[in-house]
């Protein structure tokens, strides 16, 4: 017998960015309770809303599976003496709790032996899940929790009903004191409070007549068509914004698209300014007509059905009115100073209590701006970066980002634009916080990179050397998104760095703190490696060679994913991981002469060959090309399996020793210019 | 039509209803109806309280010289607490909007995550901001510290942001075209306070001597905190609050002095709130109904 279980957990509005992580982790966390409590079942499913957390289980078995463990003391032999029970039978009864009288003969491949058998599991499903679904709804994960019914339990709203139905029957649990029921609640406004349902078919259609479309991908569904008819009658295109689609999918219960007008004099404000405007402060989307300009429009979701008196339409045409109009407002009293004049308003700016102000930040930033131009070969124009980098953080102190602060970077590299200033100044201020995350884009320009590039250095440079580093979770400066910023910004526009000198040339960062921050770096960028899917292998190989560049470790990482298939690198990793051991194990190698006279056969292969190697593999890696690098180091693999076939490293004589060793060791480091190709698990 | 008054009088006589004490403004330049001390206060400590009130809220910052149709220097929230929150507080809420003639069917009702902070309070709180159709028309907040102390039981906190909701009643596009009572506006009421208060916070007050003025409101609250006078004490911190907030409009407040004063009036208030549940302790916490 199986049946379905349904599970809503009723709150006040669930802040809407949570609604999707919290619904993936209780699936998760539903499936692995059936699981290990071996209860059978079809298929877990989550939906709903900010109002609503729900589970339902297809195919539920009605109890766990019963296992038969079979327990077996002495054999029948020793068991009996004359018919009465023997020492041995005794201990054995005494041991297992039972009395002889409950203890059996079974047959064996051994031959007959005392035992008995239970019987575990079988516990009823409805008595696991009100057992089991309290504390793991309770122990969900939410970004901001709160408590209300009990100092210290916490959850991220008041719950304020529960259902949980087995197979249409009530399963009695209780939640942050609100006991289970068999009645939901609909919207808010469109439905009714108290609605009783019997199962999940029952549910689905009783909610969406009370207002409610319980799947949230019936609810994207809607939205998602109700934009495109939208930009359709606009005569539009609608600029896409999936982390917005998502919030407003879970934010109303029955979503409706409105469409509403501004006042076309607002597109005088760059649109990067009005988009800002709809999207965070107000939830709308925005349109764009074929020409690609902003059109007056707006397309809101409301959390109703319909608009009958065209007063919502109004509302939300007079809110957006008022915010474009204050942008207006700021942009055109902003540009009355400008961004160089601005620069004196940053010492009033504190840009961390332990760091100093933006001024402070700023003059850093032109000195080590220089540097990172540098290294990464990017060769911008010197006093365009000067210029950049002076300029970038005056928007901190116009009206417009102290209004809208996301408009950061963006309102600056607008003013400057609008200042008269070329693409290298303005689009390398205008990108200098890209990317925003992995998923973001980096800055699209070399003077963007290198200015975005400097800033968060300074920032990482600056918090490490004064102990303000990312502890546990608690990162509150973000430090780990600023470098995977660095990381992302190096290897997406390919340049190449050194880690090491950029520190050093900063100063800051010395001893522990540099070998800290080099430590957190190394772990940022193995995360990125990761993201872009190289396995852990392949970024263990590479990153133990070297993590001071990047864009270079990219390169290294490319090549052996390319050939760690191939049968020659299966032979070389493990050829090589015993050239590492037998170097391990050695310790120091003196500088030993290499010359071949006198040499066994196969050894003077070997030292030939990896004479010719090292400077072979550094004038690869030179140009880059460290797939035919490996491919070299590849071909090895047959010399060196004749050559451990024949030879003893270790070699009585010292002085043949030092020699073997020292080839071994240069073939080391030819190696190790590339990958420490013995981290690469081979697999079958 | 639904003038200002009106919609105070009903929005009061809604919570009336409900068992609120209904008070009257706090006769102190505030910021928020939280620094009211029938909310700041009251929301320490065990015993139950429900109040509701006016309180006109001064945000220096914000003046626009009565020329913004949307920005005040002064405006007025009508401010509603429960402690403890009733199970059914949102519904009590949407309640209220259909008492002053919202007819939330034709409308677009939203509950947006916005959780609350007064630094300078040291007092945290849940909650949302409520949207109707597309204006933020109250802040809902469910208070879990208060003077840095935790509270239990909780508060349900409901700011009605009253010229925003009398906006959308009358359509009006200007806050000062709003019908103060049948025969006066908004604007013929309040637009010149709202023209000579923002000259008086961006131009013209002493900056100097309001510093002075803040060190000793400071100066007197510690020592009304050593006397014992909670009431008192408090009063001086809502000074420095107000003085804190013209000085930062004047724009004679610097990043560091700014977390700076932000610190020792938290220190204040945080004492005061102490002190406040030590006095209702020694008077046996008289509103709790099953006092042992």
């Amino acid at each position: 017998m199986s049946r379905e279980f349904l599970l809503e957990v009723g709150c006040e509005e669930i802040p809407a960015r949570a609604m999707a992580p919290a619904l993936e982790e209780l699936g998760r966390r539903f499936r692995a309770l059936l699981q290990e409590e071996k209860l059978s079942f079809d298929g877990v499913e989550t939906f709903g809303t900010a109002r609503r957390l729900a589970v339902r289980v297809t195919k539920l078995a009605e109890a766990q599976e019963t296992v038969t463990t079979r327990t077996l003391g002495p054999p029948a032999s020793i068991a009996f003496n004359d018919g009465a029970p023997s020492k041995a039978l005794l201990g054995f009864a005494r041991k297992s709790g039972l009395g002889v009288d409950r203890l059996e003969v079974f047959e064996t491949e051994r031959g007959p032996y005392v035992g008995f058998e239970s019987e575990t599991g079988g516990r009823p499903a409805r008595e696991i899940l009100a057992d089991a679904v309290p504390p793991l709804v309770a122990s969900l994960t939410f970004p901001k929790t709160m408590y209300w019914n009990e100092p210290g339990r916490e959850f991220a709203r008041p719950i304020r009903w529960v259902v949980a139905l087995l197979g249409g029957a009530l399963v009695d649990l209780e939640l942050f004191g609100v006991r289970s029921g068999a009645e939901t609640a609909g919207h808010r406004i469109l439905g009714r409070s108290s609605i009783p349902v019997e199962n999940y078919d029952d549910y689905v259609r009783k909610l969406a007549s009370n207002g409610v479309i319980v799947s949230q991908h019936d609810r994207r569904e809607k939205v998602r068509g109700e934009l495109k008819a939208a930009c359709e009658s606009l005569g539009g295109r609608l600029l896409p914004d999936e982390a917005l689609l998502e919030e407003v999918v879970y934010l109303n219960e029955f979503p409706t698209v409105v469409a509403g007008r501004f006042d076309e004099r607002f597109l005088r404000l760059p649109r990067e300014v009005s988009v800002t405007v709809m999207r965070e402060h107000q939830k709308y989307f925005a349109v764009e007509g074929v020409d690609g300009e902003l059109l007056p429009c707006f397309l809101g979701v409301m959390n109703t059905g319909a608009d009958p008196k065209g007063w919502i339409r109004r509302g939300h045409e007079r809110v957006l009115e008022a915010r474009l109009r204050d942008a207006l407002f700021f942009w055109d009293v902003d540009v009355r100073r400008s961004l160089a004049e601005r620069v004196d308003d940053l010492d009033a700016l504190t840009f961390h209590r332990k760091l100093g102000n933006y001024r402070d930040k700023v003059r850093r930033m032109t000195r080590l701006a220089g540097r990172v131009n540098a290294l990464t070969g990017a060769d911008v124009d010197a006093d365009a970066l000067t210029r950049a980098v002076s300029w970038s953080k005056s928007d901190l102190t116009t009206d417009l980002v102290g209004e809208f602060a996301d408009l950061q970077g963006v309102a600056g590299g607008l003013y400057a634009e609008r200042e008269g200033q070329p693409p290298s100044v303005w689009k390398a201020i205008y990108d200098q916080y890209r990317p925003g995350s992995l998923d973001d884009r980096s800055p699209e320009t070399a003077p963007g990179a290198v200015l975005a590039l400097t800033d968060r250095l300074d920032t990482l440079f600056g918090c490490f050397s004064v102990g303000l580093t990312p502890r546990g979770s608690a990162d509150p400066l973000a430090l780990r998104r600023h470098t995977q910023g660095v990381v992302k910004i190096l290897l997406d526009h390919r340049l190449p760095f050194s880690m090491t000198s950029a520190i050093e040339f900063d100063g800051r960062l010395v001893g522990e703190d540099a070998r800290t921050f080099l430590e957190f770096f190394a772990d940022r960028l193995r995360f990125v490696l990761g993201k872009r899917g190289f396995a852990y292998d392949e970024v263990n190989a590479v990153l133990a060679t070297g993590i001071d560049d990047p864009a270079d470790a990219l390169s290294r990482i490319e090549a052996v994913h390319a050939v760690r298939e191939s049968a020659d690198i299966v032979a070389i990793a493990g050829a090589f991981k015993r050239v590492k051991n037998i170097l391990k194990r050695a310790g120091a190698v003196p500088d030993g002469a290499r010359d071949t006279r006198g040499m066994e056969p196969e050894e003077a292969a070997l030292a030939e060959r990896v004479a010719a190697l090292g400077p072979r593999v550094e004038a690869l890696a030179a140009t880059g090309d460290y797939r035919e690098a490996l491919g070299e180091m590849a071909a090895l693999a047959p010399v060196l399996e004749a050559y451990f076939e024949a030879i003893l490293v270790m070699h009585a004589d010292a002085e043949i020793r030092a020699r073997r060793l020292a080839v071994l060791r240069d073939l080391m480091e030819a190696f190790l210019r590339v990958a420490d190709v013995s981290e690469i698990v081979v697999s079958g | 039509m639904t003038t200002f008054q009106e919609l105070i009088r009903s929005l009061t006589a809604f919570w009336a209803d409900q068992g609120c004490v209904v008070q009257q403004p706090y006769d102190v330049e505030i910021g928020a109806g939280t620094m009211h001390p029938e909310t700041f206060l009251r929301v320490l400590g065990p015993e139950p309280y429900r109040a509701a009130y006016v309180q006109p809220s001064r945000r220096p910052a914000d003046g626009r010289y009565g020329e913004n149709p949307n920005r005040l220097e002064k405006h007025h929230q009508l401010q509603v607490i429960l402690k403890p929150p009733p199970a059914d507080i949102q519904m009590l809420y949407l309640e209220s909007l259909r008492a002053i003639g919202i007819d939330l069917a034709a409308h677009d009702v939203k509950f947006e995550e916005d959780n609350w902070e007064w630094p300078m309070g040291g007092a945290v709180g849940v909650g949302w901001q409520v949207m109707l159709d597309g204006q933020e028309i109250t802040q809902f907040t469910y208070f879990q510290q208060s003077g840095g102390l935790e509270l239990w039981p909780i508060s349900g906190e409901i700011t009605y942001g009253l010229e925003r909701i009398a906006m959308g009643l009358n359509d009006a596009d200007n806050v000062f075209d709003l019908p103060w009572n049948e025969a006066l506006s908004y604007g013929e009421i309040r637009r010149r306070e709202e023209f000579e208060f923002s000259r008086y916070y961006f131009e013209r007050a002493d900056i100097d001597r309001c510093y002075r003025m803040l060190a000793d409101c400071e100066a007197e609250a510690a020592r009304s905190i050593e006397d014992g006078l909670v009431l008192a004490a408090y009063d001086c911190c809502l000074r420095c609050s107000h003085l804190f907030n013209v000085l930062t409009a004047r724009g004679a407040v610097s990043a560091t002095e700014r977390v700076d004063i932000i610190g020792r009036v938290r220190a204040l208030l945080g004492a005061v709130a102490s002190a406040y549940v030590d006095s209702r302790r020694e008077l046996g916490f008289p509103l709790l109904e099953d006092t042992p």
